[in-house]
């Protein structure tokens, strides 16, 4: 039952009509108790403004698509409930990601970031692991055995929309694909690693990260990309001089 | 009709990275340790600069050196120091814990650490201003 209603202040690219970039505010009637930020941003869409631009798809934490900045801290709506983020009063303000390019309004391109994973050639899919560290529904040890699933990260990118260094420099190869290259590392399975480790032995790669960690504390996967960067710097601190460039 | 799509991110301007760092909205402890440390490194040059003015007025001789020293005594002089020593505590100890999450230490007990450097930072500041204020 749609019981109060929620003030939105939502950001909106410029377009034929609109010429500068700025927040604008819709009245949307919201359920408290059950209603997602995602349902909010759908409904401000389908109730007041059918030009709301936004990005989703599965509605339950699987694709990672629908990633915005909720209050300024980066969540995945649709698996955040109103109640979490709202007082009941004030205004709720949803943003794009930082640090992505914005298509338009809450619609950000993943484009640049999917490019970089697939220089890792990362395997997307692979057998479960034994620690499903899913925050949003774990899953009960009696279920984990030869199923097979996306890898934890979701590629949602609020790894990159928190990360302050990712900011101050685009070339940054950012979070989420270090913690990709980490994956390969860790587990190989028979791969040579050595493009990876070489991928990410630069200026620009695990030596630009400054261990603020605010990639791990948004992550709504558990995937630890902060801590996944540190491992790999250790890895490459015990890398011989002889096999970088030349392999692992 | 123009379509006003553009997917290339800019580069990041000065308004847009001040914008960034003094937004004042949902931080981690991570940011505000990272905040803190860039500040009191900040403040840390600026003191070497100013400790290197400050001896150079020793060539005008031991008078002008004396009347110099008095004035470092005085009580707001010695709360700057007492600052001072609590910007040099934090920034050497947190870099005691970044250097040790560099080697793949501490990582997934980031916030206690910061915690903990903050925690030890306070009580060398106290110790220091009970030194010198006292």
């Amino acid at each position: 039952m749609r019981d109060a209603r929620l003030r939105l202040r939502v950001w909106r690219t410029a377009r034929p009509g609109r010429r500068a970039a700025a927040f604008a505010e819709v009245v949307v009637a919201v359920d408290r108790s059950a209603d997602s930020v995602l349902d909010v941003i759908e409904r401000a869409w389908a109730d007041v403004d059918p030009t709301l631009v936004f990005r989703h798809a599965c509605h339950h934490a699987s694709c990672g698509t629908c990633a915005v900045r909720v209050n300024g801290r980066e969540r995945l709506p649709c698996v955040t409930n109103l109640s979490e983020v709202w007082d009941g009063r004030s205004r709720l303000t949803i943003e794009p990601l930082r640090n992505v390019p914005v298509v338009a309004d809450l619609a950000v391109d993943p484009g640049p970031q999917l490019a970089r994973l697939a220089e890792l050639r990362f395997p997307y899919v692979r057998t479960v692991e034994a620690d499903v560290r899913c925050a949003i529904r774990p899953v009960p040890d009696d279920d984990v055995g030869a199923a097979e699933r996306f890898e934890d990260c979701l590629e949602c990118l609020a790894c990159v929309s928190a990360c302050p260094v990712a900011s101050g420099s685009p070339e940054y190869l950012g979070p989420a694909v270090l913690a990709a290259a980490q994956r390969i590392v860790e587990e190989p399975r028979d791969d040579d690693v050595g493009h990876v480790l070489d991928l990410v032995d630069t200026d620009h790669g695990v030596w630009q990260c400054r261990s603020i960690l605010a990639c791990s504390a948004v992550c709504p996967s558990g995937v630890d990309p902060g801590g996944r960067i540190m491992d790999l710097r250790r890895r490459l601190l015990s890398r011989t001089p002889a096999s970088a460039g030349a392999g692992a | 009709m123009s379509a006003h799509v553009s997917t290339r991110l800019a580069p990041p301007g000065l308004f847009r990275r001040l914008a960034y760092w003094l937004e004042p909205r949902w931080r981690d402890p991570g940011w505000w340790a990272f905040a803190l440390n860039r500040l009191t490194g900040h403040i840390l040059v600026l003191y070497l600069v100013l400790h290197l003015i400050v001896l150079s007025q020793l060539a005008d001789g031991p008078a002008g050196w004396d009347r110099l020293l008095e004035v470092f005594g005085s009580r707001p002089f010695l709360v700057a120091d007492t600052l001072l020593i609590a910007a040099v505590v934090f920034h050497g100890l947190n870099g005691l814990r970044v250097a040790a999450l560099t080697f793949g230490m501490g990582a997934r007990h980031s916030t206690a650490l910061i915690a903990a450097v903050i925690a030890a930072s306070a009580a060398l500041t106290a110790l220091a201003a009970w030194a010198i204020l006292t």
